[in-house]
């Protein structure tokens, strides 16, 4: 996972033309960021991400005809056919939102409110493209809550060794390869090391799902 | 001590009911004294007593089974005897009305013994304590078989005297708290009325904590982001981002008013529902659709009404559900359908059918149900409580195959349900 050279680019997904064009405004003023491309549906994602090739995709939640949990979808599995593609920012109004948690389930690295400050906007576009933390633990740990699977066996079934159990709780508290290589005392590559059979043991494409995982398999206790 | 005043207190209040009830049965016991004395003075004609008694007992007789009697029971056992016995909500049975009887007569039978209690043991037993030598006719007579105790023995009896009416009203107190329940508790149709009310109660919080969501909530989150938006584009460029900037003002401007005309309507209803959920009248009903129509129209879309004048004498809750499924169709209908958009009010026998149908772009979705599922998983909600039923789908023809290109959404509201009885206007 290097820095990609040039501006990450972004593609804006909202039906509401003010909310793209708010985001918009907030994004482009960075140097590092750049807004490739604007859609106002799900539908039109799939076409957007083959012309424009973003590395992050904001993405609403409820939209006319295709909405941003089908569209998660595609996208996610788009990439896992061509091997790589953009990561997914769940943009929506209200956190407490059904949705926003089946848009995790579906791929998505992450989400955002959109009442956000515009740090926070750019720090998670810039968290989500590095893809070396997860997105705001602790909203994720309520999402999760109630939402425990039935089957849940914390996760005893995956075969993960100790260590990697410790690395996927350090994830799960939102420490990012460096703060986990520091707190266990290993080197960062070994880290990277972890993470990796982590995912490949979930069968889970990014850390975000990790987590997911973590918490609804009972593995790291969500609360009540 | 805290303990020992809460216990007196409770005690007092038990006494204090029970006595009601003993000068309620004290009523009845002048009647019969009194009947009793006239039937044996032989110059008075027994046909004319018969007929007093016969008088008398009719409405002596109706305070037990009358619903204000026992509402009026109710909130006594609440106030009294710390009971939490839900007031009546709705029709009563006949089997909760012989039941309030059976309570009322169980009142005045404690209430009676207590009262004996009052004027027998407790001035004895102030007397017995206070007096220090046995003097007189009066005195003699009063205390009976405690006349020859001689003083201090007599003042440990007295304490105990007074400790034993204390216990005794507490006691019946007790007694009547445990009946209370059973007599006086809502009947299964009373409970029935309750969930009713509270679901009608909570569906209409729904209603319009969805609204909120839906209106104000939205526009603030864009006003919010518009906002954000300008100010970022002026700290980078404080002269060429003025544009974007004031382009942002004029959103947030617009929205804004919007959403207060939104919060507006909402606090209103509110307002309305502050004074009784069960005697409001619905504000909007089924005409209201003509004016949502004439507004659609005016933004340029292709909207057809047929609402038929057959349907003016339809009950309120009826009409206010089938004016919510046109607001919440249309509104589907105009954000994600394509036009023309037709909406049909009919009444086919003892139902209003709402049908709005409209043409549909794109190979999504029609409108709302996975879109805005939120918005047709509340009228389900409020058409459950008028008994009605919704679909929405993309049209079929008649083998079942889905036509393209066309979404339709069907209410059907009955006209008989019994629980609309009362909201007949």
């Amino acid at each position: 996972m290097t820095e990609p050279p040039g501006p990450t680019r972004v593609l804006i997904v909202d039906d509401e033309a003010l909310v793209r064009t708010g985001l918009r405004i907030i994004v482009d003023g960075e140097d590092d960021l750049s807004v490739v491309a604007e859609v106002s549906d799900g539908a039109d994602v799939p076409d957007a991400v083959a012309r424009h090739a973003p590395d992050v995709v904001l993405m609403d939640v409820r939209m006319p005809r295709v909405n941003g949990i089908d569209a998660t979808r595609a996208v996610v599995e788009r990439s896992e056919r061509a091997g790589g593609g953009p990561r997914v920012i769940v943009v929506t109004t209200f956190e407490n939102d059904d949705y926003v948690f089946d848009a995790l389930l579906a791929g998505a690295s992450g989400f955002l409110l959109k009442r956000a400050r515009p740090e926070e906007v750019l720090d998670a576009i810039r968290v989500v493209a590095r893809g070396e933390s997860v997105l705001f633990p602790r909203a994720l740990r309520r999402l999760a809550r109630g939402r425990q699977s039935p089957t849940a066996d914390g996760l005893s079934g995956a075969g993960l060794t100790e260590r990697e159990g410790e690395v996927l709780r350090l994830m799960a508290a939102g420490r990012s390869n460096a703060e986990i290589a520091g707190e266990l005392y290993l080197g960062v590559e070994t880290v990277k090391t972890h993470v990796g059979n982590v995912l490949a043991k979930l069968g889970v494409r990014d850390r975000t799902q990790a987590v997911v995982v973590a918490f609804t398999s009972g593995f790291v206790p969500a609360g009540e | 001590m805290g303990h020992v005043r809460l216990l007196a207190e409770t005690t007092a209040r038990r006494a204090v009911f029970c006595v009601i009830g003993g000068l309620m049965f004290g009523a009845y016991a002048v009647l019969v004294t009194g009947f009793t004395q006239m039937l044996s003075d032989p110059t008075l004609p027994p046909v004319i007593i018969w007929i007093l008694v016969a008088v008398a007992a009719v409405i002596a007789l109706s305070p037990p089974v009358l619903l204000g009697v026992r509402t009026l029971e109710i909130q006594a056992v609440r106030a009294f005897l710390d009971v939490d016995v839900p007031l009546p909500v709705g029709p009563v049975s006949n089997e909760a009305r012989w039941r309030g009887a059976l309570w009322y007569t169980a009142h005045l039978l404690v209430g009676a013994g207590a009262t004996m209690v009052l004027l027998s043991a407790v001035p004895v037993g102030i007397v017995l304590i206070l007096r220090t030598s046995a003097d007189g006719l009066v005195m003699s007579r009063l205390l009976g078989i405690f006349a020859g105790v001689p003083w201090p023995f007599a003042a440990v009896i007295g304490v105990l005297m007074l400790a034993a009416a204390g216990a005794a009203y507490y006691l019946g107190g007790a007694v009547l708290r445990a009946l209370a329940p059973r007599l006086l508790g809502p009947s299964a149709a009373e409970r029935i009325a309750a969930l009713e009310l509270q679901a009608r109660t909570a569906a209409e919080r729904n209603r319009l904590a969805r609204d909120l969501h839906d209106s104000v909530g939205h526009a603030l989150t864009i006003t919010t982001l518009q906002a954000a938006a300008a100010a970022r584009a002026l700290d980078r460029d404080p002269i060429g981002g003025t544009d974007i900037a004031r382009t942002a003002l004029t959103a947030i401007e617009e929205t804004g008013r919007a959403a207060v005309a939104d919060l507006d309507r909402v606090l209103g209803l509110l307002r309305t529902d502050a004074d009784d959920v069960r005697d409001r009248a619905p504000v909007p009903t089924v005409a209201g659709a003509v004016e949502l129509v004439e507004r659609a129209r005016l933004t340029g879309r292709d909207v057809r009404l047929e609402l038929p004048r057959v349907l003016d004498d339809i009950p309120l809750v009826v009409g206010r559900e089938a004016y919510a499924v046109i607001r919440e169709g249309l509104t589907n209908a105009l954000r994600h359908g394509a036009d023309p958009v037709t909406i049909a009010v009919t009444r086919p026998g003892e139902a209003v059918r709402v049908e709005i149908t409209n043409r549909v772009t794109g190979t999504g979705p029609g409108p709302g149900e996975r879109a805005g599922g939120r918005g047709l998983a509340g009228l389900r909600e409020g058409l459950t409580l008028v008994g009605g039923t919704l679909r929405a789908g993309p049209a079929r023809t008649g083998d079942g195959v889905a036509t393209h290109g066309t979404w339709y959404l069907i209410a059907e509201l009955p006209l008989t349900d019994p629980s609309m009885e009362n909201a007949r206007d």
